[in-house]
């Protein structure tokens, strides 16, 4: 019998989460893109931003949208690796010649290495959020009635600008952010096509598209460390304190 | 008659049975015309194999003109070879170089295990086909074949679904060694006609859970598989199961 | 070995054969049967078990016919999967009295039309069946989903094809064989995932076990692991296509063979009108030596291609150089009212006689051109394209010319053989038990097969009669359950093992291919298409040498209990060798010109074929007497009370 389980656990179902979350996922990408750009527009910006993400709905925006982002990322990775694993069986004697057959297909570097592009965001992701989220930051007191008071805002602006001056880091993210264009480059296209939604005028259409926004994507996050390392002056002047809160938020 | 003569260095999967151990090997050989077809420059080695005293090289043919889906050979590590929209059997020697290293290997995949040399065993397509790949309709009860009109779009889609051959290729060129698109043009085939609908929801579930247990890869869009099929059916068709199997799963 | 028997006249039998014609207006024929025959009730048709061998439109539509009704099917076939069948290959179309054109189609319309192409050589009562069944098999493939060919509309569309005045054929692109296949071959997985078919895949037939003078089971080597394996059953139906590989090069596939046929007739079984073989007038010229096989094109090309010739012999400019004034439209010329759309036998000795006379195109003069430059400049490229687009592709992937700007060249080849295992009205064999339906049986062409009509007549057959007429044998005899315990079984068997220990016992040098191709040259120079007393007495004597040849020098390398192509195709070629003689010696003892058979000897002053109706109007159904044993000749005599058989004039 086709159980609930066997739908939703099939090599189809699989992919359908993976795909979705892979879309919601893009879409973050994207907000927190824009979101980003604010440091463009200096310190008071970007931490005013920062301070609306804490306090949107009455503080409620932060723990929600944490854990939805938890469970997008988890339920991406676990339904992509596990069909990575099915695809290793799938084939157990490989062939001593292969190569791809072009013309029609849709396989590309990025296409054949999302699992190990996945890979690396993840890790990425571990050390990004260790950084950002629970590092050593200071604190910013962002409007005047907010001054003082025992809730100020983490000064995301300063942590930044002292990370993208480190070469390590700058490297890092540099090496990163090309990763995620490529993963993107396979990634968008290819949930619109597992979710079905695409007839093939609409797929060649997409297939470049995709590929447009991955690289858009990817530069707008590359832009951002360059400029803060060769426009940006790493000594400040910052005007926030070390944090009172240590890193526990 | 062509006077031109060309030579091939092949390197050839050879494998006694289902459980021995296979290896490539290399055989010279002559005197092939440019349009003799892959499988007959295979006919001729193997005569040319016959008159040494050596075991031919077995694989698997039938029509060959293209259309039964029997043979099907990993060519320079190209499903059906490097011709787009062709099979084995009517791939021409001309398309190759003369006194070019050919590579020839089987279909591979877990669920084609080789019998032996070049010829896989492919009876987990049929199995797939067993779960749900037709329309329950028993000889005899049939109404008349204009009673439901189809419109033409509709008609001509699911032909191009129904086109396909059930060679293979598509698994083997896969680097997830999925049989999507073969499954999907079946299922495809049968969405876009109203026979195919009252059992359209079981259908694509039984047979996706076939294609699973059968140790078939998933789908991750590469798209070789459509590039590789020799009846260019289209990788939309995989789309279009999903939807179908959307509709199962959540409705 | 004793050749005097050659060159004498045949032994006839003096019983007529009896088909079993129902009694009736020949309209009520079928319906009246179908009413009276006894039945099997549900609840004992899953006590018999019933063997089908081959996967074909015939095999495969009766194996899930009878899986439906509740028996317990046996389908053997020779290739990995049952989807293979060489009905797969079929192009054009398939015919059916729908009249949905509303151009005065009719079952009688077309039961004529059949029974005029098979040039007034075949059974009345079976050819009305068909016409009258053909509806229904349309019915049952849309319902099945074989995505035909549609109108704007959204109804069925049809075409004039193969020379019929009528638009009466269904189709399905070029792919009209494989989308019919397709369609029973869903139903038959059915009937595999339903338990009541079992599915043997690369199993040969290789004999018929008799029990009591019954057919109750086969023979065949499994053909991955090499053992011989046995199937008891309460009937056998043989679906097995037909022997147009004897040809060696014909448009049939490779693994196409007659050995299950001809075994069967070597265990009783009749074999009728071998010498009725057809030859496709629209295939791809032979280019090499080393070819294999011969590739057809759907004859519906003749629909807007144009056939010519150079009107001087000799003329070996190109196509494009030739000028208006100085080509022979030749099928236009000679037969106005039809032109181009002449039935195959006459397209094609036709187009043999424009290259005997020196007129042939290409590097080897054996091909004319089919032109396509007026269609495309009356219709376009894109209509040309939307009709023949896959045509015009595999012939530019084969020649390596463009049939857009350079008219094809096109030769005629063995495609289809009328003649088969000779079989009453209810489709059975004169051993009783064993059916032969499809190709595999002579039935219902005559000397010649009309295009779009082997589908329906596979169909027809296992769809619609072989489900009552199976029944009817199997209620009226009730078998008593047999299982392969029977010594007959490992009798059998023994025998087919001792036949493969003597092949691979000759220890020659020669490669079979190449001993297949030697009878191929000979069948095809002597027995093809046209014969002649001399050649075929020379051809009788030449098949006799090469088997004598082939029996000291055939080559198989490799062993019996393994997979081995070379040892397959040795058996098949062991048994052609047989059978070649027996297609040689009917197309002697046939002495008149018709359909598929053209006799040098009997034609009219235009060199049209030139029937004898006054002594050949009969169906000639061999009896095997023996190895090397002179055959003898049963004759069916044919009535025809609907059609009056006439010279065929298509001019």
């Amino acid at each position: 019998m086709n159980t609930f389980v066997s739908l939703y656990w099939s090599t189809v179902g699989r992919k359908f989460w993976t795909a979705l979350t892979g879309i919601c996922l893009v879409g973050f990408v994207i907000v927190h893109l824009v979101g980003n750009l604010t440091l463009f527009m200096g310190n008071q910006a970007m931490n005013d931003y920062a301070y609306f993400l804490e306090t949107a709905l009455h503080g409620g925006l932060r723990p929600f949208g944490e854990l939805a982002l938890l469970v997008l990322f988890g339920v991406h990775a676990l339904t992509a690796l596990s069909a990575t694993l099915q695809n290793r069986r799938g084939r157990t004697q490989g062939y001593a010649v292969s190569r791809p057959a072009g013309g029609r297909s849709h396989q590309t570097l990025s296409s054949r290495t999302m699992v190990v592009t996945g890979l690396i965001l993840l890790a990425f992701l571990v050390l990004h959020v260790a950084q950002f989220r629970f590092g050593v930051g200071f604190d910013w007191h962002v409007t005047a009635e907010s001054a003082g008071s025992a809730h100020p805002v983490r000064d995301v602006y300063r942590t930044v600008v002292e990370a993208f001056h480190t070469p390590l880091w700058m490297g890092i993210y540099l090496f990163v952010m090309a990763l995620l264009g490529f993963h993107l480059r396979h990634g968008i296209w290819s949930a619109f096509q597992t979710l079905g939604t695409i007839n093939t005028p609409l797929r060649r259409a997409l297939f470049i598209l995709g590929a447009v926004l991955a690289v858009l994507l990817a530069l707008g996050f590359l832009v951002l460390p360059v400029y803060i390392y060769a426009v940006v002056d790493p000594a400040g002047p910052f005007q926030s304190a070390p944090s009172t809160l240590g890193g526990a938020r | 008659m062509s006077t031109q003569s060309m030579s091939f260095n092949l390197r050839v999967w050879r494998q006694e049975g289902p459980q021995e151990p296979g290896r490539l090997v290399d055989y010279k050989v002559v005197d092939i015309s440019p349009e003799m077809s892959f499988l007959e420059m295979l006919d001729e080695l193997n005569v040319q194999l016959t008159r040494k005293g050596e075991r031919p090289v077995e694989f698997d043919s039938d029509c060959r003109e293209g259309i039964c889906g029997m043979c099907g050979l990993v060519i320079t590590g190209v499903a059906h070879g490097p011709l787009s929209a062709t099979t084995t059997c009517t791939l021409r020697m001309r398309h190759f170089q003369d006194g070019q290293t050919i590579e020839v290997e089987p279909f591979r995949a877990a669920a084609f295990p080789v019998l032996r040399d070049l010829v896989v065993d492919r009876t987990a397509l049929d199995r797939i086909i067993q779960a749900g790949g037709f329309v329950s309709q028993n000889a005899g009860s049939a109404p008349d074949g204009n009673a439901i009109p189809i419109p033409k779009d509709d008609a001509e889609n699911a032909m191009d679904a129904a086109s396909c051959i059930g060679c293979g290729a598509c698994v083997a060129a896969c680097p997830n060694a999925s049989a999507f698109l073969f499954t999907s043009a079946k299922v495809s085939q049968l969405a876009y006609l109203p026979q195919g609908r009252p059992e359209a929801r079981r259908r694509v579930a039984s047979m996706v859970r076939q294609m699973d247990l059968e140790g078939f890869g998933n789908c991750t869009n590469h798209g070789e598989c459509e590039a590789v099929c020799p009846k260019e059916v289209s990788i939309h068709h995989i789309a279009r199961m999903r939807k179908e199997y959307w509709k199962a799963m959540l409705g | 070995m004793n050749q005097t028997f050659l060159n004498a006249p045949p032994e006839e039998s003096a019983r007529i054969l009896d088909a079993r014609i129902p009694p009736g207006p020949l309209e009520r024929k079928w319906t009246d049967h179908r009413g009276h025959v006894s039945l099997v009730s549900p609840a004992n048709k899953r006590k018999h078990t019933i063997l089908v061998v081959g996967t074909g439109l015939a095999g495969g539509a009766a194996a899930a016919a009878l899986g439906e009704l509740g028996y317990r099917v046996l389908n053997f076939c020779i290739q990995d999967s049952p989807r293979r069948a060489h009905s797969v290959a079929a192009q054009g179309g398939i015919n059916a009295s729908k009249n949905y054109q509303n151009d005065g189609d009719s079952d009688f319309r077309l039961f004529y039309d059949t029974v005029k192409g098979g040039d007034f050589r075949a059974r009345e009562a079976n050819v009305y069946r068909l016409a009258e069944l053909s509806g229904a098999i349309i019915d049952q493939c849309v319902a099945q989903g074989v995505p035909f060919a549609r109108e704007y509309g959204g109804t069925l569309a049809n075409r004039s094809f193969g020379g019929a005045q009528v638009s009466r054929t269904f189709y399905a692109r070029g792919q009209t064989g494989q989308q019919l296949l397709l369609g029973a071959y869903g139903s038959l997985m059915r009937q595999v995932a339903a338990g009541t078919v079992t599915m043997l895949a690369r199993r040969e037939m290789l004999d018929l076990v008799l029990v009591d003078g019954r057919a109750r089971g086969i023979v065949c080597r499994n053909l991955v692991t090499g053992e011989l394996e046995t199937y008891a059953g309460d009937a056998v139906l043989l679906a097995t296509g037909g022997y147009s590989t004897v040809f060696y090069l014909s448009t049939n596939a490779v693994n196409c063979n007659n050995s299950a046929a001809w075994r069967c007739h070597k265990r009783g079984a009749f074999f009728a009108n071998p010498c009725f073989t057809q030859i496709h007038p629209t295939c791809i010229p032979q280019e090499a030596e080393t070819q294999s096989k011969l590739t057809l094109m759907s004859e519906s090309l003749r629909n807007d291609g144009r056939v010519w010739v150079p009107a001087k012999a000799g003329d070996h400019r190109s196509a494009a150089e030739i000028p208006e004034s100085e080509r022979d439209y030749y099928l236009e010329r000679i037969y106005p009212a039809f032109g181009n759309l002449v039935p195959r036998d006459i397209a094609s000795r036709a187009a043999k006689r424009m290259c005997d006379e020196g007129k042939g195109v290409g590097k080897t003069g054996r091909a004319v051109f089919l032109d396509f430059q007026a269609a495309l400049e009356r219709l376009g490229r894109p209509v040309i394209a939307e009709r023949y687009g896959n045509l015009f592709h595999m012939y530019e992937e084969i020649t390596a010319e463009d049939p857009y700007r350079v008219p094809m060249r096109i030769y005629p080849a063995p495609h289809y053989t009328m003649g088969g295992l000779w079989v009453d009205y209810n489709l059975m064999t004169t051993i009783p038990g064993l059916f032969a339906l499809g190709e595999a049986n002579f039935s219902d062409h005559g000397a010649n097969r009309l295009g779009a009509s082997a589908l329906m007549q596979g169909l027809a057959d296992g769809y619609f009669v072989i489900p009552y007429t199976l029944g009817a044998y199997l209620a009226e005899w009730r078998p008593q359950p047999i299982s392969t315990e029977h010594e007959a079984f490992a009798q059998a068997a023994a025998e087919v093992r001792q036949g493969i220990q003597s092949l691979l016992e000759v220890a020659g040098k020669e490669p079979v291919r190449d001993l297949w191709r030697r009878l191929g040259h000979i069948c095809w120079e002597r027995v093809g298409m046209s014969r002649e007393a001399s050649g075929l007495n020379q051809a009788l004597e030449e098949i006799r040498d090469l088997r004598k040849s082939f029996w000291q020098e055939v080559c198989i390398p490799g062993g019996e209990r393994e997979l081995n192509r070379s040892l397959e195709m040795a058996i098949r070629v062991a048994d052609y060798l047989e059978f070649a003689e027996l297609l040689a010696m009917d197309a002697l003892h046939r002495e008149e010109s018709c359909g598929g058979h053209f006799r040098e000897e009997f034609r009219t002053p235009e060199g049209e074929a030139l029937r004898d109706d006054e002594r050949f109007t009969y169906v000639a159904a061999w009896e095997y007497t023996g190895d090397l044993q002179r055959p003898r000749l049963h004759k069916e005599n044919l009535k025809f009370e609907h059609v009056q058989p006439g010279q065929r004039s298509y001019k």
